[in-house]
């Protein structure tokens, strides 16, 4: 018993070989290694990040037109030279083209008119107008009415509607400017006479100003769109025709010699 | 005064003959063309036939049941009645022709021209009958 107590205690563990010592700090400094590579890596990444996407500038909004059928189905259409529309020095704005547009429609006799909106610009709309065989407008009295107009008694006119009948036709003209690509007409909207007799009335009196600010470039295009709609007989209804039976120049004799000038 | 029966009567007859040509000659070109009435060119041909086919068949009629008589023409007519029964017949010819003619002013489609028409043509056709009546029918048994 006095053995045991004179025993002494079970010797310590040996100490541990000095390579484990090594081990141990080598690995402390590489975890701290790897700890400030990693957080350098970090700040690396933060400094040099590419900025934000900007978000994209949205066309200016024509959203307090009202839209035109789009895309339109007209029985004719041709494209207007935009030298007919451009300022000649500095920049030209769709204000500055409707301006023009507006300042020939009067002079061409088209007292009423109103815009619309369409994709990436606007639309100028005339009244349905009836107008005669040639395209001239016809005569005063019934140029804004859908009664057909008589004819001055014993003229060429007067023995055509004798012998083959009296026909009525009718026109709305649309200029519409966009920088949209080119569209199709196979599936365009098609307007009834009823609708076309109300364009001129249920658009808008002026172009927005936000709209009327954006440049008119390069990509832009003036593109002049005829409705045109036919009565064969007193006592039958007025129908869009699918073709013109005139080219759009032709119905456009009034407008195009002041928009040339 | 008084004026002959057989002058009297080819007086009256050029006055129908022009005034059955020219709207007959209108109708016709109309039918052809084909364009005014659009598919109702019968209708048309329906008010024009009862209007006025009657008295030139009438009128026609008399001269050929007379073709060979010689000498039965020289009656004596009132020149006042001949005057009435011409300003009538020259009345109804000239208003029927009058219709065809203003067609092209008016705003009507040309059938309820016609229609309309009818009304104020009737009441003239007839006087004008019964007045021609006397030239060319009662006349014409003798």
């Amino acid at each position: 018993m006095f053995d045991q107590l004179t025993k002494s205690p079970e010797s310590p563990p040996p100490a541990p070989p000095r390579r484990w010592k090594y081990l141990v700090i080598g690995a402390i400094v590489v975890f701290f290694i790897g700890l400030g590579l990693i957080s350098m890596m970090f700040l690396s990444l933060s400094g040099s990040a590419p900025p934000p996407l900007p978000t994209p500038t949205p066309y200016p909004t024509s959203g307090q037109l009202p839209e035109f059928p789009w895309p339109p189905r007209s029985s004719a259409f041709t494209k207007i030279p935009s030298r007919y529309l451009m300022n000649a020095n500095g920049v030209t704005t769709l204000k500055d083209v409707a301006a023009r547009l507006e300042n020939a429609l009067k002079r061409g006799g088209y007292g009423q008119f109103s815009y619309y909106s369409v994709p990436r610009g606007f639309a100028l709309v005339t009244r349905l107008e009836q107008f005669k065989r040639n395209g001239e407008p016809a005569d005063e009295a019934h140029r804004w009415t859908q009664q057909i107009a008589t004819p001055p008694i014993f003229s060429i006119d007067y023995w055509a509607s004798l012998f083959i009948g009296t026909t009525g036709r009718y026109r709305v003209i649309v200029f519409a400017v966009s920088d949209e690509d080119f569209f199709s007409q196979t599936t365009g909207k098609r307007v009834d006479v009823e609708q076309a007799d109300k364009l001129a009335i249920e658009g808008a009196n002026r172009l927005p100003d936000v709209l009327g600010s954006t440049p008119y470039t390069d990509r832009h295009l003036c593109t002049a769109l005829i409705y045109e709609f036919e009565k064969t007989a007193l006592d039958s209804p007025t129908e869009f025709k699918e073709n013109g039976s005139l080219l759009a120049e032709a119905h456009l004799q009034k407008i195009l010699a002041y928009l040339e000038k | 005064m008084t004026i002959t029966l057989k002058r009297s009567r080819v007086l009256l007859a050029i006055v129908w003959v022009i005034g059955f040509i020219v709207p007959l000659l209108i109708l016709a070109a109309q039918t052809y063309f084909g364009t005014v009435y659009h598919g109702k060119e019968a209708e048309a041909w329906s008010w024009f036939t009862p209007n006025i086919v009657p008295t030139i068949g009438l009128i026609v009629a008399t001269f050929a049941a007379t073709a060979f008589e010689t000498g039965g023409g020289h009656k004596k007519v009132s020149m006042t009645f001949f005057l009435v029964t011409m300003i009538l017949s020259l009345l109804y010819v000239g208003i029927f022709t009058l219709i065809f003619l203003l067609e092209p002013l008016t705003n009507s489609p040309p059938l309820e021209t016609f229609k309309r028409s009818s009304l104020f043509l009737g009441i003239i056709q007839g006087l004008v009958t019964t007045a021609l009546g006397v030239f060319f029918i009662k006349n014409a048994k003798r």
